[in-house]
């Protein structure tokens, strides 16, 4: 019978709304959902994790194989295709030997073999590269470029390991030189980061790796079994056909697991597996982990023998090209050294200009009396610097500068002693020219000692008559009157007249010129008061 | 309204668990009470009330026919604690009117004593807030035949201000409620009241 309102209640009582039992109910409810959505979770994030794992182990893999692929393809282009399994070989081993990653070890290995085009001489570089890494605190990468660098005479990278020698000694060295002393200072750094916990742990990290991506290879494998009989393309066309995604197939990983055990226990009898089995056994020493400190010498079957001829070959040539290139730079070095001293020359030429007065410079030459010595240098150094001749041209520089210092030197002897600043610094920028242009091989020149001026005119005695010794010409009968000489004057006959200024007295001379031009003001000074005095 | 009762349920919880004797004995005493306005109610149900548009079934079966005696039937009464409603009360004993013609009988014109209004034209057959018959008195005709029978009447005793509802108005049970006054409503109270007193004296406390 259908419910009805159509009720009358007797003797109510309030149990609360049913909304809030409802709500009770919904709660509790909702708690046993959320226990029972948390163990479905947990469970599937067991498997997802499972199905993450698998896609890691997958990608890991592939991206293994697509590195030593590229590594091989590199090698065989570089005509050294019969050394990709001893490269691979190398690479595992050192990936063992020192817990550095071969995703590392791979594009090092290729960079160090374009650059040599040697698979010893890269193997010797590659163990340097690991030590000195390791040493000097570098990843292996930028050791790597370092070398390889190196190796073809840029050596500005090698700062970095504090070898103790200046760019200019390491630029006289050759690449052999150098890689034995970072030897010598780097020697065993790498086995003892290997030892140390952290190398211990990039060793599991690595293990861990390794493990991941001989999985991912299972799963291929597992996967162009189960699908294109061991050929990947059928089976990826098969997998889109079937329109089942990858995904499901790693998840249900172990269903296959099982599947493989039961096909084992099925076939262990039969000795399917025993072939499979002798012939890993009879590639074992392919796969035995390399040492490279080990001495094993290799077979010396004719195909061995073959390889270590191109082997002996290639190393040939790549010392060869290191002999060029180490000419090549020593070609390189002179031709700069050169440059470098037409260029301090010619700037000691136009440096004379700048650190000196040029009217002062020719007025000291004139106190001197060496005018003509001091242009004649200059232009012979001008001549030398347009002719290229670099030789010449320094030790032209370096008598001018010579002269140079002692003119300033001269110059600016005042009686209270002492070279004002700019002075001093004028004198160290000559200076140091002269030390640069003695590195290049032009030797320094001694400063002139300043000499006295020598008299023309022989001195006049002094007397009681004329105390000061004044030579007879101011007893002229024209004198205090303008001397002007007259063609028509025939009495007078030509006399060449020369004067001759104590230095200090001059250099005094000209300071107190100064001085009273300054107190006097000049015609800007003048100009410069006027407008103040008026105000305006 | 009915009176409110504090642990009705746990009272009879605790008889049929403790006291099964005390239970049944209090079901029989509040069906005595009872069963006079269940029989009360029943008697306002005419046996020859013949409407001339409740005669039949309706073919969509959506009208019932008028049974005066599936109508009695479906008058009873509960003396075990009903489901709470949707305001949170449970009542300890109930009276209801389950059949849909009795239901029909009980409470046409509560809402509009006068019948529906007709549906202007143009309105939808489905809107029911209209009278869709072609006779505009139907509906007041049809509850003036009612009201001769068994005039409506508000059971809803409480005193004091604010409105009484339509939803205590009825001309059955509802009728035959107000007709007690209350007396019965009482006696369910005093007989729970009993059985509790009962209990306690059996038990100790």
């Amino acid at each position: 019978m259908a419910t009805t309102d159509l009720m009358i209640g007797i003797g109510a009582e309030y149990k609360g709304k049913a909304a809030f039992n409802k709500a009770n109910k919904d709660v509790l409810g909702l708690g046993k959902g959320v226990q029972n959505l948390a163990k479905a979770y947990i469970g599937l994030q067991g498997a997802q994790k499972a199905f993450r794992y698998g896609q890691q182990s997958l990608k890991a893999f592939v991206a293994d194989d697509k590195a030593a692929r590229q590594l091989a393809q590199t090698v065989g282009n570089l005509g050294l295709a019969y050394e990709a399994t001893n490269v691979e070989n190398f690479i595992q081993g050192l990936e063992r030997t020192y817990a550095v990653a071969d995703d590392l070890l791979r594009p090092a290995m290729a960079k160090l073999i374009q650059v040599t085009q040697s698979y010893t001489k890269s193997k010797e570089i590659m163990t340097t590269a690991l030590n000195a890494a390791a040493g000097a605190g570098v990843d292996l990468g930028t050791a790597v470029t370092d070398l390889s660098q190196a190796y073809v005479g840029n050596l500005r990278g090698l700062r970095k390991y504090n070898l103790g020698l200046t760019q200019a000694e390491l630029a006289t060295k050759s690449f052999q030189e150098i890689q034995d002393l970072l030897n010598k200072t780097f020697t065993g750094q790498a086995s003892l980061a290997a030892e140390t916990y952290a190398g211990k742990m990039a060793a599991l990290t690595i293990a861990s790796s390794n493990a991941q991506e001989i999985i991912g290879k299972g799963l291929v494998d597992a996967i162009s079994n189960a699908f294109g009989n061991g050929d990947i393309d059928k089976a990826t066309m098969q997998i889109e056909s079937m329109a089942k995604a990858v995904a499901d197939i790693v998840a249900g990983l172990g269903t296959m697991t099982g599947w493989y055990s039961k096909l084992f226990k099925i076939t262990s009898g039969l000795g399917l597996f025993d072939a499979l089995n002798n012939k890993r056994n009879a590639l074992k020493l392919k796969d035995t982990p390399y040492d490279p400190r080990s001495g094993n010498m290799p077979d010396m079957s004719p195909a061995a023998m073959k390889v270590i001829q191109a082997r002996r070959k290639a190393d040939a040539d790549a010392a060869k090209r290191q002999k060029e290139l180490a000419s090549l730079a020593a070609k390189q070095t002179k031709a700069l050294k050169e440059q470098t001293a037409l260029a301090k020359a010619k700037a000691v030429l136009e440096q004379s200009s700048m650190v000196m007065n040029m009217d002062l410079i020719q007025n000291t030459a004139a106190l001197m009396g060496k005018v003509t010595a001091d242009e004649t240098l200059r232009l012979k150094l001008q001549q030398a610097i347009l002719l290229g001749n670099t030789e010449q041209a320094g030790n032209l520089a370096q008598q001018l500068l010579a002269s140079q210092i002692a003119a300033m030197k001269l110059s600016s002897t005042n009686p209270l002693g002492g070279f004002t600043d700019a002075l001093k610094a004028a004198l160290a920028a000559a200076q140091q020219l002269r030390d640069e242009l003695a590195k290049l091989g032009a030797p320094k020149v001694g400063i002139p000692a300043p000499t006295a001026p020598t008299s023309v005119i022989p001195e006049i005695p002094k007397t009681a008559a004329n105390p000061l010794g004044i030579p007879s010409f101011y007893g002229y009968s024209g004198f205090g009157q303008p001397f002007l000489p007259s063609a028509t004057d025939t009495s007078l006959t030509a006399t060449e007249l020369r004067i001759f200024i104590d230095p200090s007295a001059a250099a005094y001379g000209i300071n107190a010129a100064v001085v009273g031009a300054n107190a006097n003001g000049t015609a800007s000074t003048v100009n410069r008061n006027g407008v103040f005095s008026y105000g305006s | 309204m009915a009176t409110q009762l504090k642990g009705a349920s746990q009272l009879r919880t605790a008889l049929r668990r403790f006291e099964p004797d005390l239970a049944k004995e209090l079901q029989d005493e509040v069906a005595n009470v009872l069963k006079p306005i269940v029989k009360k109610a029943r008697g306002f149900i005419p046996s020859d009330f013949t409407p001339s548009h409740w005669r039949g079934d309706s073919k969509t079966g959506k009208w019932p026919i008028y049974n005066a005696t599936l109508m009695r039937r479906g008058i009873g009464y509960k003396t075990t604690p009903s489901k709470p409603n949707r305001r949170g009360f449970s009542y300890a004993a109930s009276i209801a009117n389950k059949t849909a013609s009795g239901a029909i009988f009980e409470t046409a014109g509560r809402k509009n004593p006068n019948g529906m209004q007709k549906a202007p034209k143009g309105t939808p057959r489905t809107n029911k807030n209209f009278s869709h018959s072609n006779n505009p008195q139907a509906g007041s005709q049809f509850i003036r035949a009612l009201e001769n029978a068994s005039p409506i009447a508000q059971s809803n005793t409480r005193t004091g201000s604010g409105r009484r509802g339509r939803y205590m108005k009825g001309r059955l049970i509802y009728r035959a409620w107000a007709e007690d006054g209350g007396k019965t409503n009482a006696a369910v109270i005093k007989a729970i009241e009993g059985a509790a007193a009962k209990f306690r004296a059996r038990v100790g406390r």
